[in-house]
């Protein structure tokens, strides 16, 4: 029998699907259980498994199909009312290190959290940001690239 | 208890009160600083300091908007403004929201840091001299006012300057218009090589060097050129001077080469062997992790210990001037405890020379609220910025910005001209952060992205990874001219939680400087054509300075650079200072700062107000003697 997956695995899977990142890749900035954590300290755990559990049986459904994969991400996350706009905090999570407030068509419908208010998460999320690793940069006054190194393109393009 | 008495008072440790405290502490006389910000940023013993400037870097890193000020402790007992204070001014009332009274009619977007080291912990550390003719507006142009100091006086105190802050530039490569043979001494080089060139530099260079730019009637050859920088690089073996020193036999300051040879980079605060080279941090404003750049506190570590008393958390309040001679006898401050309260006690320092270097801002509320400087009616008066206007687009490759220190290159074809007759002059540095400045990329390319333009997963990374790197930001800082009704004043209604004055600051643009916005519009489009740039920069008439020049619309930004509130003349009907940098009304009373400045050029002139800072504290030396 296979192995039940627990939601914080889900979430990492989830993340690597709406970040464009390879999972390890997420799992390599050390952060993954403490956005997992952050987002149910936000949206509590019942929408938060719901969530996960609903991403989770969709990778499987369509593991073999990318694009079906992403169709169906799209349909039944992305443009959700109750998911869409958790979804596009964890990408911004991910991206930017901060938590944005959730808008306020979401609040009113699904509740308000007192830590749901923008804010950098940590130090740590900070210089992980993986909006600089995509530009091929890093984030202003981390991770330096040393002496000079602006003068060349970064050494490896992202793309 | 009997008052101790000092050679020299000076109030503030930022760059311009530290190179005056080291110059007369290690010149052998005892001095005194009052700095307003907290002990902890001062502490001068290693492990204090790294953990005082690492708590620096958290509160940056944590930031939700990472301004100029944001690392740094705001404290009610001697406040700091914030950019993010700063907002379109309506009605008839002024904008009391931050810490300026904002009368207008156009909001002073700048600010400036009261903590230990002064603003230099977030200045960008970019270093150019002036050019000669910025000495002698009114002359050449027939324009502001002329300066009682030449370029050529002030250029041994330029070399004191870059000898101090530790420029890392490329002499050979500095040719700005009206120079002529002598702007440089012969064979002189900086302490250290330029700062690599950005690889946009490389990539604008390209597509700009040597193009043809018409304005009106008139043509420009456009060319780039390295910019020379207060932050460590390879040193230079052919620089040889050591730090200037106090001659008291021929009453001056003397910068001479040194017996031991080559030019070492001062490291951080804490460590020496940290910080020895830029290690490309790209953040060097709003903090230099590892303070490659330079920044005051270092000028204070190598002040002769013996020699220099500092105490901090005291506010200086007013001055106390003998009403028959009308000399300074002391100094009143408040000093306070606990940062979060307002408890403090009333203090008098006492000293024989006074020197007041508290930023151009509070140096001029300190004098107004003592009823000091009054004969010339200038104090508080001239207060002038650079007016940053940004032009953006998409490069047609990739730059890969978000690398480096802020700026590395700049066009200075436009820094001196016949043109100044029409418009104000400006230099056009080539930005190495994006469009960080006005648009906060890449979190707003990030957050749109992903809101509007509906994307996750690869697509998303693509499209981040196509176009981000692409972000060009040209920016031209463009010179203002003195005007007496930009000003600084103070109002009983207005004050601290310390009872100290609030700055209460009327502020506007004139069409003088608005042209150059137009200038600027133009050269952008001539060079966004030529070199195939797409055109983003689109200026947003709810932002705080936005105006509008012949039909069109410009925002602005603060460049923070504070200048000509207490100006230096000819007389003591026309400025605050005479040419040694003394008041005209006060005997023994200095000022340092670029509020000394009489018109601002197209410098940063922190350089500028250093070589000042030197001169000063020379004229001090020979007073004391």
């Amino acid at each position: 029998m296979k192995k039940k997956k627990d939601p914080a695995e889900q979430f990492l899977e989830l993340s690597a699907r709406l970040t464009g990142f390879e999972r390890v890749e997420l799992q390599g900035t050390g952060l993954s259980e403490e956005y997992y954590r952050q987002l149910v300290g936000v949206i509590g755990k019942e929408l938060c498994d719901e969530l996960c559990l609903l991403s989770s049986r969709l990778i499987e459904e369509f593991h073999d199909d990318e694009d079906e994969l992403n169709a169906a991400l799209r349909r039944q996350i992305m443009a959700s009312a109750k998911f869409g706009p958790v979804a596009r905090n964890i990408i911004q999570m991910w991206y930017l290190g901060s938590w944005i407030q959730m808008p306020p068509g979401w609040r009113s419908q699904f509740g308000t959290a007192p830590n749901d208010v923008t804010r950098v998460i940590s130090a740590e999320g900070y210089i992980q940001s993986l909006v600089y690793n995509v530009m091929g940069a890093h984030p202003p006054a981390a991770k330096q690239p040393g002496f000079g190194s602006w003068g060349q393109p970064p050494d490896s393009d992202p793309l | 208890m009997t008052e101790k008495k000092y050679d020299v008072v000076i109030v503030g440790a930022g760059i311009a009160g530290a190179i005056v405290a080291k110059t007369i502490a290690n010149a052998g006389y005892r001095v005194l600083i009052l700095e307003a910000g907290l002990q902890a940023g001062i502490d001068l013993n290693g492990n204090e300091t790294y953990l005082n400037y690492q708590s620096y870097l958290e509160r940056f890193y944590l930031a939700n908007a990472k301004v100029p000020n944001s690392p740094y402790p705001n404290l009610k007992n001697a406040p700091s403004p914030n950019v993010l204070d700063t907002a379109q001014i309506t009605g008839t009332t002024p904008d009391t929201n931050g810490y300026f009274v904002q009368n207008g009619p156009l909001p002073f977007a700048s600010d400036y840091t009261r903590t230990p080291g002064g603003t230099t912990l977030h200045w960008l550390g970019t270093t150019l001299r002036m050019l000669p003719n910025d000495f002698k507006l009114k002359t050449e142009y027939g324009q502001g006012i002329d300066w009682p100091i030449s370029y050529d006086e002030l250029r041994p105190y330029y070399e004191m300057a870059e000898r101090e802050i530790g420029v890392s530039g490329e002499v050979k490569e500095q040719k700005y218009p009206g120079t002529g043979k002598n702007y440089w001494g012969e064979d002189y080089v900086l302490p250290m090589h330029k700062i690599p060139q950005s690889y946009i530099d490389k990539k604008f260079s390209e597509g700009v060097d040597d193009m043809k730019i018409s304005i009106g009637s008139r043509e420009f050859k456009m060319r780039i050129t390295s910019t020379p920088q207060g932050r460590n690089s390879t040193p230079n073996h052919r620089y040889k001077l050591s730090p200037p020193v106090w001659d008291p036999y021929q009453q001056r300051l003397v910068l001479e080469k040194s017996a031991e040879g080559a030019y070492e980079p001062v490291g951080s605060t804490w460590d020496p062997y940290t910080g020895q080279r830029c290690e490309g941090n790209a953040s060097c404003v709003p903090i230099c992790p590892v303070q490659a750049k330079y920044n005051a506190l270092k000028t204070l570590r190598s002040a002769r210990e013996s020699n220099l008393e500092i105490i901090t958390q005291a506010v200086a309040s007013s001055l106390e001037i003998d009403s028959a001679s009308g000399r300074i006898n002391g100094i009143t401050y408040k000093r306070y405890q606990n940062p979060d309260s307002p408890e403090h006690t009333v203090e008098t320092a006492r000293g024989t020379i006074y020197v007041i270097a508290a930023h151009s801002v509070e140096t001029a509320k300190l004098l107004i609220a003592s009823g000091a400087s009054k004969t010339s009616d200038q104090l508080g008066r001239n207060l002038m910025d650079h007016a940053v206007f940004l032009t953006w687009g998409l490069m047609p490759e990739k730059v890969y910005p978000f690398r480096g220190p802020g700026s590395t290159s700049n066009s200075p074809v436009f820094r001196d001209g016949e043109f100044r007759r029409d418009f104000a002059a400006f230099i056009m540095p080539i930005d190495n952060w994006g469009w960080n400045w006005p648009t906060n990329a890449p979190t707003s390319n990030l957050s749109q992205a992903v809101n509007q333009l509906n994307m996750f997963g690869k697509q998303l990374r693509d499209h981040i990874a196509g176009s981000v790197p692409r972000q060009l930001l040209l920016h031209f800082e463009c010179e203002q001219l003195p005007v007496p009704g930009n000003r600084v004043t103070i109002d009983p209604q207005y004050v601290d939680q310390l009872g100290n004055y609030r700055p209460v600051i009327n502020y506007d643009i004139t069409d003088y400087t608005r042209a150059s916005f137009e200038v600027a519009t133009s050269i952008t489009n001539q060079i966004f054509a030529r070199v195939g740039i797409e055109n983003f920069s689109q200026y947003d008439p709810a932002s705080p300075d936005y105006l509008v020049y012949n039909g069109a619309g410009y925002s602005f930004s603060g460049a923070g650079h504070l200048v000509g509130t207490h100006r230096m003349g000819f007389d003591r009907y026309d400025s605050v200072v005479n040419r040694d940098q003394r008041t005209w009304d006060h005997e023994n009373l200095f000022l340092v700062g670029c509020g000394n400045m009489p018109t601002i050029g197209t410098s940063n002139p922190t350089l500028t107000m250093s070589a000042l800072a030197f001169w000063a504290a020379e004229n001090i030396l020979k007073d004391l003697k």
